[in-house]
């Protein structure tokens, strides 16, 4: 059986932000998105470790936009997914579907 | 209202942000900034991230961006330096420092990511060397002549005080930085230049 690189839980969140925002993915939205779902405070830093990852993976590829002057003359760079990242993020779904199944705890939003 | 993001941090994370992605980061905290955040909110994003890079260094699938020819290439240029100069120089701090300049600048300039890593890694490595050599060089050490076969010509004069394997260690460092520094930062330039074309 060969080793599948696997999702990890904020690599998934970072990769289904890529897939909500489509061609406009770079840092700035990635960052404002994550924090607009999840609530919580993000370094820029920590997120583009998970792209760098989901990168090294397979799972996204990136390329360099425009520099702009707000960003003191740096390029932009923009992450999509690949065919291999939505694939593993359907095959993550489903799994965390069967294991979410006949769990009452989870059920009704108590803790 | 300040529009600059803080100066030192940014100087900070533009020489220790070790990130792939480092140029990418700066840009979008820079235009994060400018959409009202505070100078004590960028010096803490700074922090964080360049914690994070270094942390990921480590990552194993990262350890790939560790240039170790460029390390060894250093090692090369160092013992030919040290040993073709020894019968006009001997052993003293110019030899060191000369050597030093030499190595340094070969690991810069052979280092295609991450420069100042490999450069750390060399004289990292050198340290231990020069360490080791000067432990195992104590005239009293049984294990001289294990010293004297490892270290051949360095070790023709063994009797080295301890004040002198230090501060040629320090003027060793020194001076691999120095030379390093020549060529530290080129990739940014070359890619800024590569923006403005």
């Amino acid at each position: 059986m060969t080793k599948r690189e696997q999702l990890g839980s904020f690599e998934l969140m970072v990769i289904l932000v890529l897939i909500r925002l489509g061609e406009n993915a770079y840092g700035v939205p990635i960052c404002d998105e994550l924090e607009k779902r999840t609530g919580r405070d993000l370094a820029v830093g920590s997120v583009y470790a998970a792209l760098e990852r989901l990168e090294d993976k397979g799972f996204v590829t990136s390329e360099l936009g425009e520099p702009t002057p707000e960003r003191g003359g740096r390029a932009k760079k923009y992450f999509h997914v690949t065919a291999r990242g939505l694939k593993e993020v359907r095959e993550t779904q489903r799994s965390l579907v069967k294991l979410w199944q006949g769990l009452p705890e989870l059920q009704g939003g108590k803790a | 209202v300040t529009t600059q993001p803080p100066k030192l941090a940014k100087w900070l994370l533009n020489h220790f942000g070790c990130s792939r992605n480092n140029d990418a980061v700066i840009g979008d905290l820079d235009e994060r900034f400018q959409q009202g955040h505070s100078p004590a909110w960028y010096g803490k994003q700074v922090l964080v991230t360049i914690v994070v890079s270094i942390v990921s260094i480590f990552d194993i699938r990262t350890v790939k961006f560790l240039d170790v020819r460029a390390v060894i290439a250093g090692w090369v240029v160092f013992t030919a330096c040290f040993h073709s100069l020894f019968p006009v120089f001997g052993r003293c701090t110019v030899l060191t420092a000369i050597a030093g300049l030499v190595s340094g600048l070969t690991v810069t300039a052979h280092s295609r990511q991450l420069q100042w890593l490999s450069l750390l890694f060399y004289t990292a490595t050198m340290s231990v060397y020069w360490i080791s050599l000067g432990l195992i060089s104590n005239p009293y050490a049984p294990s001289v002549q294990l010293y004297k076969w490892i270290g051949f010509r360095l070790t023709r004069n063994a009797h080295v005080s301890v004040e002198t394997l230090v501060g040629n260690l320090v003027v060793l460092i020194l001076f691999a930085w120095l030379g390093g520094s020549v060529c530290l930062g080129s990739d940014a330039k070359t890619e800024s230049l590569e923006h403005e074309s």
